[in-house]
């Protein structure tokens, strides 16, 4: 069971690294004030380019994936040896790393993109006391994409390469396991199917999607519920409550909830 | 322990960086905070650009509607929703938000949630051979 747990970890550590190089090249072409144009001639004329992408994309979603298995394996599993502080900055590196996928899903700029960053700066927008917050994001016209250009490129990388640096400090990944991160994200390239890019200026006649970890959101959202109510139920309530985790006297209250909540957002997401 | 003037400004001292830290804070933050509040911009369309009922506008986003008395209605395209952009279907003859269901008459109000209001009016006249449109940007956000 340990070296299982120490196996995901590595893993989940090596995922990071090949998507934070498989980004850089692609940083080159990507231009914020013609987004989807330059995501498209990376994509279909410069050699590689789509290659390169998927590549981000697919290690960045396993990456995810294998984050929560490494959570749920770690929470679960009765010889956890982790400490408050290095538990504290792998949630909050959690929370940003979802924050990074969902603007790397923003920069392919089109319909789907440029939807999900107007759901949510809207969203933020209307959270009472925090509305201000929108400002981070929001750019004028040409310069839509150039805020979450920054984040995606920049500051969110930066901070959560800081967190995972204290957190996996006790444990470093060997360099094989880059190449075994690699493999798995060339078997998810020629498995899995690589979503299309609705470009801009066509009718679409039908639902346009989010990203699947926020599938339970666009529900609520479909249902007409408050804002305030969807970002408690999806993001807040169960940050805190893995946070919360280490601290706890009694775990088992705290494994339960947080497995009634899984329950809840899966079933939702799937409605 | 007994406070020393020795002790009393080593601990000045030792909290400075604290204070430098906050202080910075303050402007840090209203610098990236910054809003330059509305944005308008005015858009000039060639009314003979306006071949059917609903012509639709990509840059800025909005729907130009041809009323039955040779009136034009400019509707922001942002859905009052979450933002998204409506599509209009014309078999239906309503506009449709792709994000969330929501769908709105030809002229703009709500008839299917989960949105609660109308799109938004644009100020807009015919001046001569164009129609004139006063767009404001995030003014539903």
């Amino acid at each position: 069971m340990k070296k299982i747990r120490t196996l995901t970890s590595w893993i989940t550590q090596a995922l990071f690294v090949v998507a934070i190089v498989s980004g850089i090249p692609l940083v080159f072409f990507y231009h914020p004030t013609n987004a989807y144009n330059s995501v498209q001639k990376i994509t279909f004329l410069i050699p590689y380019g789509f290659f390169i992408r998927k590549l981000h994309y697919f290690s960045s979603e396993l990456l995810l994936v294998f984050i929560i298995l490494h959570l749920l394996e770690q929470m679960f599993s009765k010889e956890t040896n982790i400490t408050k502080l290095s538990w504290t900055l792998a949630t909050t590196a959690t929370a940003l790393i979802i924050l990074l996928l969902f603007t790397g899903f923003i920069l392919k700029a089109d319909q789907g993109g440029h939807s999900a960053a107007l759901v949510a700066i809207s969203m933020v927008h209307n959270l009472p006391g925090i509305s201000i917050l929108s400002r981070l994001f929001e750019s004028y016209s040409h310069y839509f994409y150039y805020k979450f250009f920054l984040w995606h490129i920049l500051l969110l990388p930066v901070l959560v390469s800081l967190l995972l640096n204290y957190h996996s400090k006790r444990i470093d990944a060997p360099i094989d396991f880059v190449s075994i991160s690699i493999a798995l994200s060339i078997i998810a390239m020629v498995i899995l199917p690589f979503p299309k890019d609705i470009p801009l200026n066509i009718t679409v006649h039908g639902y346009i999607g989010g990203p699947w970890f926020f599938e339970g959101v666009e529900r609520m959202l479909d249902f007409g519920m408050s804002n305030v109510i969807i970002v408690l139920l999806s993001m807040l309530l169960p940050f805190l409550i893995v946070l919360y985790f280490p601290f706890a006297k009694n775990k088992n209250i705290v494994k339960f909830l947080f497995f009634l909540w899984l329950i809840f957002y899966v079933s939702i997401s799937l409605v | 322990m007994k406070l020393t003037r020795r002790r009393f400004f080593r601990s000045i001292i030792d909290y400075l960086p604290v204070v430098a830290v906050g202080s910075l804070s303050y402007p840090f933050f209203r610098f990236i905070l910054f809003s330059e509040g509305l944005k308008r911009e005015k858009v000039l369309i060639p009314i003979k650009r306006l071949i059917s009922i609903v012509t639709k506008i990509s840059h800025p986003p909005m729907f130009i509607v041809k009323e039955k008395n040779n009136k034009i209605l400019a509707l922001d395209s942002h859905c009052t929703h979450m933002g998204c952009i409506v599509n209009y279907d014309p078999d239906k003859n309503i506009f449709i938000c792709p994000c969330h269901g929501s769908e709105y008459n030809i002229d703009g109000v709500n008839i299917r949630g989960p949105t609660k209001r109308p799109l938004y009016k644009e100020p807009a006249k015919i001046i001569d051979d164009k129609v004139v449109v006063d767009y404001i940007y995030y003014k539903i956000l």
